[in-house]
């Protein structure tokens, strides 16, 4: 198994790669846009593409584009980890955030990931639309009860 | 001094300790990107515990020079220790009683809490630190605060009171020091 980081960032790569060093761990990080082919995924057949608090960065017209690239690219499978969005979520981002951020730049902009995050229908229909071909999950829990460990769920599709 | 003096005064200096220790911890965290950094933590732990003792030094001689000054006092011009050391320890003796009781139920919450972060999985990891260690940040400062007051109330005493305050300015700026000294993004900045 490969493991590689993606980033559009130079500066963030550069680092990633130098942590990577220092610690001897078994990945590679390239600078570019991930889902160009070439860039990162070589054998689609053989890639799983995942992500980690990605998807609120990406305003919901273009999340079947973002869905659709990976169609394109043919990989086995995709899952992107993102907030469960609510109340709760907001109001745990927001304590979280507080207690162990300090910059003034990741306060705010913990709180803001959260409460921007997009509800599972929203993901659902937008894989769906998409990535046709997939078999597609995505499951919310009830917006007004806390589910204190599920903060983030993740949306999963694997070739039908 | 008396046996409950001293262990008051002792469990005192390990609150404040423990305190420094995790201020430091607090200081360092999440600075470098390392996924393995329990070393980085260790060191920063004991800077802060270092950084604490130092920074009480003031309020343990402020201490020591009322109590040992008015024992010598006492025993070289009243001959014995009623109005000497014994009469100045009894007011350090109600304030520390009384900031142990407001500190000592908030340092078993977090303790319990941390053990639980120590041995739970990465999401009711995040349920530890969502429900006490992120609130109990962020009331820190006014339950150490709140201590020292009490306490200063309860010792009817003008320099134990300002002592009380003082050792609380101390445990606060732990972490203020530990950024600035070696955390502090103007730190980071610099060439290793």
């Amino acid at each position: 198994m490969e493991l590689v980081g993606v980033d559009l960032n130079a500066t963030l790569i550069a680092q990633a790669t130098r942590l990577a060093g220092v610690e001897r761990l078994r990945c590679r990080f390239v600078t570019g846009d991930a889902f160009e082919p070439g860039v990162a995924v070589e054998d689609g057949a053989r890639t799983i593409v995942i992500s980690t608090g990605l998807l609120h960065h990406l305003p919901a017209a273009q999340l079947p584009e973002f869905f659709a690239a990976q169609r394109r690219l043919g990989v086995h499978a995709f899952a992107h980890w993102d907030f469960d969005a609510g109340p709760w979520a907001t109001l745990g981002a927001w304590v979280f955030h507080r207690a162990r951020t300090r910059e003034a730049v990741s306060r705010h902009d913990g709180v803001l990931s959260a409460r921007r995050a997009h509800p599972a229908a929203a993901l659902l229909r937008a894989a769906r639309l998409g990535a046709d071909g997939y078999r597609i999950a995505c499951v919310d829990g009830p917006r007004w009860l806390p589910r204190l460990t599920h903060v983030v769920r993740p949306i999963t599709g694997t070739r039908a | 001094m008396t046996g409950s003096a001293w262990a008051v005064a002792s469990a005192l200096l390990v609150l404040a300790a423990l305190d420094g220790a995790f201020a430091g911890f607090r200081s360092s965290a999440g600075r470098t990107g390392l996924i393995r950094h329990r070393r980085g933590d260790v060191v920063a732990a004991a800077r802060g515990c270092r950084t604490v003792l130092l920074l009480l030094v003031p309020v343990l001689g402020g201490v020591l020079a009322d109590v040992l000054g008015g024992a010598v006092l006492g025993g070289a011009v009243l001959g014995g220790d009623v109005l000497g050391g014994a009469a100045r320890v009894a007011p350090y003796l109600r304030a520390g009683q009384v900031m142990l009781a407001v500190y000592l139920p908030y340092a078993a919450v977090v303790l319990a809490a941390l053990a639980g972060h120590a041995l739970l999985d990465w999401r009711r990891r995040f349920l530890a630190t969502a429900l006490v260690l992120g609130p109990g940040t962020l009331i820190r400062p006014v339950v150490v605060l709140a201590g020292a007051a009490a306490g200063a109330w309860a010792a009817h005493d003008v320099l134990v009171g300002a002592l009380a305050l003082l050792a609380a300015v101390a445990v606060l700026a732990v972490q203020p020091v530990a950024d600035r000294c070696w955390y502090g993004p103007r730190r980071r900045s610099r060439p290793a």
